[in-house]
């Protein structure tokens, strides 16, 4: 547990420290750093999860009387 | 929630007609894009066929408009029906949403609010949702602070061969059937840009689920006879996801780490590590591998075998994912940017992407193995 909120705390003090301008970040818009080009795409992973396992989905997302609750 | 579900719809409405005066305000063009998915999943009882157009508009004003429309086709054969109806049947789920967003300038900061509204319909199942949410940004766009509030209300009828919103009566005859439930989602996030080349996110989410969570088809083998299954009508979810994302300029590779921790009330815990690395393979071309693994423990009252003398209020679930399994997915995934097409008859085509997926997952539990393929096509205006 200790280790664990080091860490955090790591984090949380570099993340303070860091300032990237918005010219540096051409490579945060790559196919892979850009998280929100693949959240169309991961919504019907999201629905099969939804329907088959106990622990995802819970919102709705699958509908359908499967009880994907 | 029938209140909050219309003041949702009515924000969304007055945002519909708000964007045409901010865009002929400011003289200016929209953009946006149309977004063509069709997606396919596959295992030993079940067929899965979901195309969906999903089209985002930004007026020259700021705001975002999305609406996606998709249409799912279901083919099982008894896995959810049971003894009762040991056929295989389709069923159609039809789903619409809109949404709305719009980022305010703050000085050193902004505030990006959206909301938006969801109706599923199928011919047993009607589901009706919304949210808002709301991100902080701050320090030029480097750290990202996010909240969000959904809520959903879902009409459960069952449909069997005698009658839609029907049950058979052991005694003979149907009895009625109609149940319902509420669902709310509360989730928090930090996005945190770490270097030029690194970044993660860390969200947590709480879920309350309110009223019938069971599958109105299953039927759960009790002693030597069958019962309709019966789940808890509540349950509390929590779970915390972490990703970091890092690039590696010298062989154009990048890669997410994921993990996520889940916990809820009725004793199901989950951990679920992934990775997925990203590669260019050329100018236009990226490749992913995909790995995920997820492992949960069993419900406290799932049960391989319910004795003869289980109290009739008790909990009782034929559900394979109550159950403690665990399964690993395999992906590929190849995107191609069509650039080439620049200067052709297709020219209008040149800035689309288009992606084609393959995942395998190995399950333990009885809905066995599947296969997930799904294409994908953007196309910006």
């Amino acid at each position: 547990m200790i280790s664990r909120t080091a860490i955090v705390l790591v984090i949380c003090a570099l993340a303070g420290c860091v300032s990237v301008a918005p010219y540096e970040r051409e490579d945060l818009t790559s196919p892979g750093m850009d998280g929100a080009r693949e959240g169309r795409e991961m919504e019907f992973r999201a629905h099969v999860h939804d329907s088959r396992e106990g622990a995802t989905g819970g919102n709705g997302s699958t509908g359908g009387g499967c009880g994907c609750n | 929630m029938r209140i909050v579900s219309t003041a949702l719809f009515a924000l969304l409405l007055a945002c519909l007609i708000a964007a045409p005066v901010s865009a002929d305000r400011a003289s200016g063009t929209w953009t946006g894009s149309l977004e063509l998915r069709g997606n396919y999943y596959w295992e030993q009882s079940t067929r899965v066929v979901a195309p969906a157009a999903i089209v985002h508009l930004e007026a020259p004003s700021g705001l975002r408009l999305d609406a996606e429309y998709l249409i799912d086709s279901i083919t099982s054969a008894s896995q959810a029906a049971g003894v009762l109806e040991d056929v295989r049947f389709t069923e159609v789920r039809h789903q619409g949403s809109v949404g709305t967003g719009y980022e305010f300038d703050l000085g050193d900061a902004h505030l990006d609010v959206s909301a938006n509204f969801r109706v599923s319909r199928e011919p047993d199942y009607v589901s009706v949702g919304g949210g808002v949410g709301a991100a902080l940004i701050l320090a030029e766009r480097t750290t990202t602070l996010r909240v969000g509030l959904n809520v959903l209300h879902d009409e459960i009828r069952q449909r069997f061969r005698v009658g839609a919103g029907m049950r058979p009566d052991p005694m003979g005859g149907a009895v009625g059937f109609s149940e319902s439930f509420n669902a709310l989602a509360l989730t928090v996030g930090w996005e945190q840009i770490l270097s030029p080349v690194a970044y993660f996110e860390v969200t947590y989410q709480y879920g309350r689920l309110d009223g019938y969570l069971a599958n109105a088809y299953r039927r759960v083998v009790v002693g030597d006879v069958l019962r309709p299954e019966t789940h808890p009508e509540l349950r509390h979810r929590h779970s915390v996801t972490g990703k970091l994302a890092f690039h590696l300029r010298a062989t154009h590779t990048s890669v997410q780490l994921i993990y996520r921790a889940y916990y809820d009330s009725w004793d199901i815990g989950a951990l679920t590590p992934e990775v997925r690395l990203y590669q260019r393979l050329a100018r236009d071309v990226f490749g992913r591998l995909r790995v995920r693994h997820y492992r949960q423990t069993r419900s406290y009252f799932y049960d391989d075998v319910y004795a003869a003398g289980t109290p009739e209020n008790a909990p009782v679930t034929a559900d394979p994912k109550m159950s403690r399994f665990h399964n690993t997915l395999l992906g590929f995934q190849l995107l191609l940017n069509t650039r080439f097409l620049e200067g052709t008859r297709l020219d209008a085509l040149s800035e689309a992407s288009l992606d084609l997926n393959l995942d395998y997952l190995w399950n333990t539990n009885r809905y066995g193995n599947g296969v997930i393929a799904e294409v994908g096509l953007r196309v910006p205006f």
